[in-house]
Parts: C-alpha cells; sequence; structure tokens
C-alpha cells in the first residue's frame, strides 16, 4: 500500500501531468493516474518507485518523507524570509524619447524642476529608508524617465548609497534602465566605475526600433543607441549591457526579424514583454493586442530562440530562463513580478522622482494615470516601517496567494506561477476579489503548457534550458 | 583495505609499526618486530619498527602469504589473529585510518567487512598518525563507521589539522550518524579546511536503498546529507552499481540534483566482489556491458544540472567512448589491476583497470584496444 502526497495535476494533451508544491512534476497517462490514484500500482512497479522518488506518494516512512518534503518547501519558498531587496529610484521622469507606447507618462526633456526631478535633498531621503530594510543585499534599479538626463542625482544616490553600506555592511547592486542616448564619456566612466549593471530597451532594426522608439530631436535613436551600445561594452565589458524587447501589434509579426537584430547586435540574452495597459499604451493603437496574441507570437520567437542557440550561438530568454529555474530546480528566485503572494510592496518598492513611494513599478504607472490606489507613503515623511508596514501591503500579501484563489488553487502551473495586483487592479477591476482569473493568466498558462511539452520530449531543447538555467555554454551540457 | 594473513606470535594485542628491511649485520634492535620468512620469499626479511614501550623483539609474523605485497616504509596494523593491514602505502597515496570496526549499516555489498573485533583504536590511530609524512596529500578515514565513534573522529580531525594541516581528509561514511546535527555542527568546529565527507546513496528508492544497506537507513542518510550542507561541508555521493539498483541510475541522479543540489561530486563505482559482495555475489553481480544505457542517463542528468561525476572500477573497453572522459583509477594502487589480456592493450597506461578483487567477475566486454593502428 501507498500513500498520495499532496499534489496537483491537469490533462496536457494525450497525458496527465501531476506537479508538486515545490515544483517537481511527472507525466503519466491516463490509464497509469488512473491506476496509480486508485491505489492499483505493485509496490515494486517502476512507475510507483518514479513517483515516490519525487515525494508524489509515499510507502513507508510517511513522517520522514513528510519532514523532507517540508525542507524542500522551506527551500522553494525562501524568497517569503525576503524583505524589499529591490528599491526601484526614479531620478527624473523627463526623456529624451517619445516611445509610442511609453507607459511611465514621461515629459519631454528640457530643464530640470521640481515637477520633473527628485531634489538632492529627496534622494539623500530614500537612500536612507533604503538603508533601513532589514535586508542585507539590496538592489538599487534606476528607472525613469530617462535617469541619466538627471546624472548628478543618480551620481549622488550611488555615492551616497555605497557611503551608507560601507558602515552598514550591506552589499548593493546598481541596476540603470537607459535608453542609451545621452551617454557622455563622464557618465559612462562613473556607471563602470561603481559596476552599474546597464538594461536597454531594443526593439528591433532601425526602422522598428526607429517608429517605436523616436527621439524628440528627430534624429534616429537607433544610430545612437548601437554606437552608445559599442562604447560602453568597450569600456566595460561585453556582457555589461542586457536588453528588453517590449512587443507591440507593430513588431510582433516581425519577431524573427526582431531576434536576428539581437544577434546582429551580440546579445546572449533577450528579455521579451508584452504591453502593459498604462499611460500612453492606453490609447495608443499598436499596444492593443489580445494576450493570447501575444503568447503566440512570444512560443513561436521561443521555438526560433531554441533554433539559434542548437546553432551555436549563446541566446537565452530571460523570462523562460526564470521560469525554467523554478520548474527544474530546487529553488525559487528574486523574479517580484510572478511571486505568490506577489512582491509587489513584499520585496520591491518604487521611489518616484517627488519622494512617493509606490508596491511597483506599475503601481506608480497607474499613480500618474490619476489613481494612486498603490501609494505607500513618501520618503519626506515616512522612515522604512511607517512605509512598508502600510496595511496595504500587508493586504496585497493576503489577496495574491494563488493557493487561495479557487480557478488557480488545482492548477498544476501554480507552483511556478504569481499575480501582480496593480494589474489585476486595472484589467479585472479587482484587488482580492477571487472571483475571475488574475489577468496573468491567458498569458501564463500557454506558455507553461508549451514548456512541458518541450520537457516532455527530452531532447536537445532540455539541453538548451538547461545551459540557460545553469548559465553555462550548450557544448557543457550536452552527452 | 589490503590486509595479509601470516601466523602470529607472541603478539598479544594490536599495534602499529612502519616497515623497514632487516640489516641482520647490525643485530636486531630491541624495539623491532619481525614480520618475516613469507614462504616464498625465503630471503626477504622485513620487520616492522613498532611504537609501543613494551614492544618485543620475539614477536612475529610467519608464514604471510604475499609477502611481496609488503614495501618498506608501509605503515601496518598487526594483530595478534595474524592479520597485517596495510594503512600507509608507501607506493601510493592510499592512506587510511581505520576509525572503528564498528558500522551502523550491513551493506549486502560491504567490501571490508572487519575482521578484528578491537576495543577503541583511539590509541593505535594517534600512533598511525605519528607515522604519517608531512607531505602526504590525503588520508581516508574509513572503518567501519567512522561517525560511531563522533568524540574519537573528532580527535583525530583535529590531529590532522594540527599535524597535517596541508593534507586533505576524506570522510568515508554512510552519514546515518550523522541526523544528529550535534555531530556534525562539532565535526564543523574542529575547522579543518580539507575535509570532505563521500556518502553512499545506492537510490531514490528507500526501499531498495534500506534493501541494500540492511537497514532502514535512507531517511536518516538524507537528513545526515542536509546537517552538512547546512554547516557547508564537502559532499560527495559515492553509487556502487549492482544488478539491485542498476535500472533507476538516471532517477538517483534527479532525485540527487533535486534534493541534494549541494553535492559537490558523485562517483559510480563498479562493484567490487569481496567481502560480504561476494557472499551475495549471485544477487548483486550485473554484467557491466548490462548497466552502461542507465548510467549513461545518469551522467547526462548530472551534467545537464552542473554537477560533476565520474565512474570508478568500469575499463575503456567496457565503456562507450563518449564515456572516456568520465573514467577515473582509484587511488588505491591495488585497485588498479589488470588482467593478461590487457597486456597487449594500448590504453592500459590510463585506463581505470580492475579491482584485483575483480578479477574473479569481470565484464563480457573486456578486451585489448589497439591505439593508432589499424586492425
Amino acid at each position: 500500500m501507498y500513500t498520495l502526497l499532496p499534489f496537483r495535476f491537469g490533462r496536457l494533451d494525450d497525458g496527465v501531468l501531476v506537479v508538486t508544491d515545490v515544483g517537481e512534476y511527472h507525466f503519466l497517462s491516463p490509464q497509469e493516474f488512473d491506476d496509480f490514484t486508485h491505489a492499483r500500482l505493485a509496490a515494486d512497479n517502476p512507475l510507483l518507485q518514479d513517483l515516490k522518488g519525487k515525494f508524489i506518494a509515499a510507502d513507508t516512512e510517511l513522517d520522514s518523507a513528510a519532514r523532507f518534503q517540508a525542507v524542500k518547501y522551506r527551500t522553494k519558498k525562501a524568497f517569503l524570509d525576503t524583505s524589499v531587496c529591490l528599491h526601484m529610484v526614479v531620478p527624473t521622469i523627463r526623456c529624451n524619447c517619445g516611445c509610442v507606447y511609453c507607459q511611465v507618462g514621461s515629459h519631454p526633456s528640457g530643464r530640470a524642476s521640481r515637477r520633473t526631478d527628485m531634489s538632492l535633498r529627496t534622494a539623500k531621503r530614500v537612500v536612507d529608508v533604503i538603508h533601513q530594510s532589514p535586508e542585507r543585499n539590496l538592489k538599487i534599479e534606476f528607472q525613469g524617465g530617462e535617469p541619466l538626463l538627471a546624472f548628478e542625482t543618480v551620481a549622488f544616490l550611488v555615492t551616497y548609497s555605497a557611503i551608507c553600506a560601507a558602515k552598514t555592511g550591506k552589499q548593493i547592486e546598481y541596476v540603470i534602465c537607459t535608453n542609451l542616448t545621452e551617454l557622455p564619456d563622464r557618465s559612462l566612466r562613473f556607471l563602470k566605475r561603481h559596476k552599474v549593471a546597464i538594461s536597454t530597451s531594443l526593439d528591433g532594426p532601425r526602422n522598428i526600433h526607429d517608429r517605436q522608439r523616436p527621439s524628440l530631436d528627430g534624429s534616429s535613436s537607433y544610430g545612437t543607441f548601437c554606437a552608445n551600445l559599442l562604447r560602453a561594452r568597450s569600456l566595460i565589458g561585453e556582457d555589461s549591457v542586457s536588453a528588453l524587447l517590449t512587443v507591440t501589434k507593430a513588431n510582433s509579426p516581425l519577431l524573427t526579424t526582431v531576434i536576428d537584430e539581437y544577434v546582429a547586435r551580440g546579445f546572449h540574452s533577450i528579455f521579451i514583454r508584452p504591453i502593459n495597459p498604462f499611460g500612453r499604451a492606453v490609447t495608443c493603437d499598436v499596444a492593443h493586442y489580445p494576450a493570447d496574441e501575444f503568447t503566440a507570437r512570444y512560443l513561436a520567437a521561443l521555438d526560433y530562440i531554441l533554433e539559434i542557440n542548437r546553432n551555436g550561438y549563446r541566446l537565452a530568454d530571460e523570462f523562460v530562463r526564470t521560469l525554467l529555474g523554478r520548474i527544474l530546480t530546487p529553488f525559487g528566485d528574486a523574479y517580484v513580478d510572478l511571486q505568490s503572494p506577489a512582491g509587489a510592496g513584499r520585496m520591491c518598492a518604487l521611489y518616484n522622482y517627488d519622494g512617493n513611494v509606490y508596491a511597483s513599478d506599475e503601481g506608480r504607472m497607474l499613480a500618474e494615470m490619476g489613481d494612486p490606489a498603490f501609494l505607500l507613503g513618501n520618503v519626506k515623511r515616512d522612515n522604512f516601517q511607517g512605509i512598508f508596514g502600510n496595511p496595504l501591503v500587508a493586504r496585497m500579501a493576503t489577496d495574491t496567494v494563488l493557493e487561495s484563489y479557487p480557478q488557480c488553487r488545482c492548477c498544476p502551473y501554480l507552483p511556478y506561477c504569481g499575480s501582480d495586483p496593480v494589474r489585476d487592479y486595472v484589467e479585472v477591476h479587482s484587488l482580492g476579489g477571487k472571483d475571475v482569473n488574475p489577468s496573468g493568466c491567458r498569458l501564463m498558462r500557454p506558455i507553461f503548457q508549451h514548456l512541458f511539452r518541450v520537457l516532455r520530449q527530452d531532447d536537445w531543447r532540455t539541453d538548451v534550458f538547461w545551459s540557460w538555467v545553469t548559465g553555462r555554454p550548450l557544448q557543457d551540457i550536452m552527452m | 583495505m589490503r590486509t595479509l594473513v601470516g601466523i602470529a606470535s607472541h603478539v598479544d594485542h594490536p599495534f602499529v609499526g612502519r616497515v623497514e628491511r632487516l640489516d641482520h649485520s647490525a643485530g636486531r634492535p630491541a624495539r623491532a618486530f619481525v614480520i618475516a620468512h613469507g614462504e616464498t620469499h625465503a630471503d626477504t626479511e622485513l620487520r616492522a619498527v613498532g611504537c609501543t614501550p613494551q614492544s618485543e623483539a620475539r614477536r612475529t609474523i610467519d608464514n604471510i602469504e604475499h609477502l611481496e605485497l609488503l614495501r618498506e616504509r608501509d605503515v601496518v596494523e598487526v594483530h595478534p589473529s595474524g592479520h597485517v593491514i596495510i594503512l600507509l602505502s608507501s607506493r601510493s597515496n592510499d592512506n587510511r585510518i581505520l576509525l572503528t570496526d564498528r558500522c551502523n549499516c550491513n551493506c549486502i555489498i560491504c567490501p571490508q567487512v572487519p575482521p578484528h573485533a578491537t576495543e577503541s583504536r583511539l590509541a593505535l590511530n594517534r600512533a598511525i598518525l605519528d607515522f604519517v609524512a608531512p607531505s602526504t596529500e590525503t588520508i581516508v578515514i574509513t572503518g567501519g563507521e567512522p561517525t560511531t565513534v563522533p568524540e574519537e573522529l573528532i580527535e583525530v580531525l583535529a590531529l590532522c589539522k594540527c599535524r597535517l594541516p596541508d593534507c586533505r581528509v576524506e570522510i568515508l561514511t554512510n552519514g546515518a550518524a550523522l541526523e544528529d546535527n550535534r555531530i556534525v555542527r562539532n565535526i564543523a568546529a574542529v575547522g579543518h579546511d580539507g575535509l570532505s565527507f563521500h556518502v553512499p546513496l545506492y537510490s531514490d528508492s528507500s526501499s531498495l536503498h534500506d534493501t541494500i544497506t540492511g537497514t532502514r537507513s535512507f531517511y536518516r542518510t538524507l537528513n545526515g546529507l542536509l546537517n552538512l550542507a547546512r554547516c557547508d561541508q564537502d559532499i560527495e555521493i559515492r553509487t556502487v552499481v549492482t544488478a539491485l539498483n542498476y535500472e533507476r541510475l538516471p532517477q538517483l541522479a534527479y532525485f540527487i540534483a533535486r534534493n541534494l543540489p549541494f553535492t559537490s561530486h558523485v562517483a559510480f563505482m563498479g562493484l567490487e566482489p569481496i567481502g560480504r559482495a561476494m557472499d551475495n555475489i549471485s544477487r548483486v553481480w550485473i554484467e557491466p556491458g548490462e548497466t552502461l544505457e542507465s548510467l549513461s542517463s545518469a551522467l547526462h542528468v548530472l551534467r545537464r544540472a552542473g554537477i560533476a561525476s565520474s565512474i570508478y572500477g568500469y575499463q575503456f573497453c567496457v565503456l562507450p567512448e563518449r564515456l572516456w572522459q568520465y573514467s577515473r583509477r582509484a587511488i588505491s594502487d591495488w585497485k588498479n589491476s589488470f588482467l593478461p589480456v590487457c597486456t597487449s592493450c594500448g590504453l592500459v597506461a590510463t585506463c581505470g583497470g580492475f579491482f584485483e578483487s575483480q578479477v574473479s567477475h569481470y565484464s563480457r566486454l573486456v578486451r585489448p584496444i589497439r591505439v593508432g593502428g589499424a586492425e
């Protein structure tokens, strides 16, 4: 006799996918699933042994198995111990580009003013609040607008936080999200000296990129982008710049061309994201497409990326890499946009130029549109405890536990999934309403199905997946 | 561990000594102990200079079989039963501290069922450590099961750290007693930098593992491994490939990657047909050729996850060429024996060879490989 341990399951094509809370999975035929769940498998049946080895069943020593599984669950959910570790800071809301889908409501660049830029006094308070976080390892990410238009503020934030870190013993990683069009040598040398990672955007080859991300001065943002990309790499290092691809109605039919552009520009990673319904994206035509259309295009692009890897060029899809880490390894991660409970306000926060603190980047985008629903406080009058002790943070956490959603609690993909309370609030007008599917489901479910179809084949594509998850060359994985 | 047998006289209790050639012209030193007169080597007279103060020259072990295996500067342990155990070999870096004869498992493939039931071996082990050359690279602490005498284990580790600071120490343990985290913390508190734990895990299936270990030890060992990981200890998993567990090697590899991701190395080892393994040979022996597909999949699972792995006790002629990169030679010289058929093989110099005991059971795939020439 044997006991079934807790698992979720669902049909996938002609099989049944069984998944445990810690993300271990097994494919069974419907007949095997039926035999297994009706306790008809003999003790020496290899299938039962397989399921035991994955803690989907136990025969003897149930207590020991449960205790061992508890250790694994704590490992998987270690992110719950994490306090606010990702601190996004907006030194200015001014920008020198006029991206058609701009989600943050940036202002055309001009002179800095109190209505667009963070004062040094506010910047100092931001750093002080960040350092009150109990977390030892912190990440400060500069967002905008275009943060390099306020280089002096960025420089102050970095140097002052480094001084604080030296006192408190915290480790700080810096990232700057920049369009790479405003990068004098002085800024570049500063980024190198302080090991600030560069995250940028590339939407395709010249014609696509310039159409979606035009410079306000009428010059080609693509040309400047390429020149500055080369400068950054030659000064800081080949892997110093990563890039984000925003998918619009305009470039989604051309994703293979866009991916070729990433290869041509020497990128080894790509983050492909759909447009969020904020800011200019609400009214812009190219921003409107159904989630399932995005997913279909994205999955076709993923297959194309896999082929590129097979042909010897290393190119990792960063979003899939994160999901695979959850599927293939015993560990969780600090990816804040897809956690259960959600990471907003619990693992990350955004400090706007005016000192307002929001639960996430999307929370500030919503505020720019006039709804400050996710405002947690302001650094000018609140300290860390005041801001993150806001009852909204606790409410967002309790309301975004997918395990408590009727539509999610039985989904086999739940252990890998998560929610975004701001997006749910905007799209389904619900925060913890639990009466509708979280908005991410239409996007995520087909992606998970696709990944598990590939994993079920267990062929060279699984080798590529492992090369992404472990960050090693494909030839070190294949046999 | 290589053990020779002869006939003892005047040996009242076990002791330790270093083997030297007897110089007749200088007369027999008072503290000398004679191991002599192997039947076929009447001219070879070796002595072990004992360290016990009451050593007497009268003590001898005669009629030792295979006396030729004993070399000068070997360190041996001599027993009243006539057993002479080579603990530190002058020919190889195979240096072993036998911490205890006791064991808390009852493995059906145990290659070295200890022949002597002694009380504490601490005094003997202190003596052995005195003989270890400071340049020694590696010492293996084995048993029995070293963790059944945790205080002695910790004392020996502290001695190693103090006297042989640059020597790596490998502890061969089944890990079961390490489920008590206090023991692990005390071992970690010794602060030995070059310490590693080599723990057998035979299957992802608790029942299969427990069948092989002869005890209900699967979860005890897993918890021991978790405790070692919590104390940042270096862990190698060792799996002997037998008829019972070979089919599930890929699942075992998956289990290690998923549950024991802190493992730094996995060693798959061919069966040594000796000791209790020989008693159970019909149950545990499997033609090595039959295990290759499973072994290869297991190596791929570990390779994907980035966990280093090796194969011991399989020969190049048995392994497909793509697995040759995983083949290693055992550190014990007596585990690198060869068959007459191997003399014409071009790869004999780098082949993992046979455990000496494997000459009775070996793969039917064994054949000489010609290198460079057309066949």
